[in-house]
């Protein structure tokens, strides 16, 4: 009985910390530029700061531009970008929305 | 006719021990009066408590009870006393300037007790994407976040009352290709301020407590 009792316990705290753990481990972020190198998973994105982050992309990943969802294809290098994204650091961010957006001065 | 004179005789005689004896008298008739009616009329000293006991205190500038200490606690937090909300310390002070370049945002709160106040005054130099909004303590992830208003403004005057615990403040986004800049000065029983910039960048912000205002003698 004792032994039935501890692995519930054990197995409760797994689901606990399985569940809680990812849901405050995320940052939102926004990267703002121009498109420096495109990959089928991965869109670089330079800064106004000259600064070039990687931002991986999945399936879920929204292509929009002027508010309506266009295809990944669109995507270009040399394009200003608006990157909505999440992850635990600049280094390690997931793009939940990519805007397309008129050039931005300073970004090329 | 003929007057007799007085008899200068016929008059009691007062003894040294007399004049003492009244003298004796009228002083201690006189220090009782002291003790009991003018000491608490004119001072609002009554060891006896006959001053009290009369309504003679009242007459007093001692009437005005001993003065009531402010309440106590960490968190500023209100007491409500009537009409008139009372907290543990004093209000704070802040004012910032926020310069969005493109596309960027940011938020801007202030972490206030439940039913707590704030004044504030901001405004913005061209078209923002605002949010005045709330996350209670503790919370995580954008679940529990309360939305107070998100009506498109340049501007906004107002007063607010912290219906949670939590941070409270504003979202500012700049939608277009051209710089913003924003403005926000506020009062309140605030502690600190949150900033929440658009690349992940977190900063805790100091609030001024009232030192900080100049001191107007015009």
């Amino acid at each position: 009985m004792l032994t039935i009792r501890r692995v519930a316990l054990c197995i409760a705290t797994v689901v606990l910390l399985a569940t809680t753990v990812p849901s405050f481990a995320h940052d939102d972020f926004r990267v703002i530029g121009t498109i420096t190198k495109l990959e089928k998973s991965t869109i670089d994105v330079k800064s106004k700061d000259a600064k070039i982050t990687s931002i991986k992309m999945d399936k879920q990943t929204q292509v929009t531009r002027d508010k309506q969802k266009v295809a990944p294809a669109e995507l270009k290098v040399g394009q200003s970008v608006v990157v909505d994204a999440y992850g635990d650091s600049e280094a390690d961010l997931l793009a939940l929305e990519i805007r397309i957006v008129p050039p931005i001065r300073g970004t090329k | 006719m003929k007057t007799n004179p007085v008899d200068s005789k016929s008059a009691p005689a007062h003894s040294a021990a007399d004049i003492a004896k009244a003298s004796g008298i009228a002083l201690l008739v006189a220090a009782v009066l002291l003790v009991t009616a003018i000491l608490p009329a004119e001072y609002g000293i009554d060891p006896l408590g006959t001053g009290r006991a009369l309504g003679l205190t009242a007459l007093s500038g001692a009437a005005v009870a001993e003065p009531v200490a402010p309440p106590q606690g960490k968190e500023l937090a209100p007491v409500p006393e009537g009409n008139v909300a009372l907290y543990p310390g004093e209000y704070k002070v802040d004012s910032r300037e926020f310069v969005l370049g493109p596309y960027e945002y940011i938020e801007y709160k202030y972490h206030l007790a439940k039913d707590a106040t704030m004044l504030f005054s901001w405004s913005a130099s061209g078209d923002v994407v605002q949010d005045f909004h709330g996350d209670p303590d503790g919370a995580k992830g954008d679940e529990a976040t309360q939305s107070y208003d998100k009506k498109p403004r340049r501007q906004s005057d107002g007063s607010f009352v912290a219906p949670f615990s939590g941070i409270h403040g504003w979202f500012w986004e700049n939608p277009g290709g051209e710089p913003v800049t924003v403005k926000v000065t506020t009062a309140g029983f605030y502690t600190i301020a949150h900033e929440f910039q658009f690349n992940g960048k977190r900063l805790a912000r100091e609030v001024r407590t009232l030192d900080a205002i100049p001191v107007n003698n015009n």
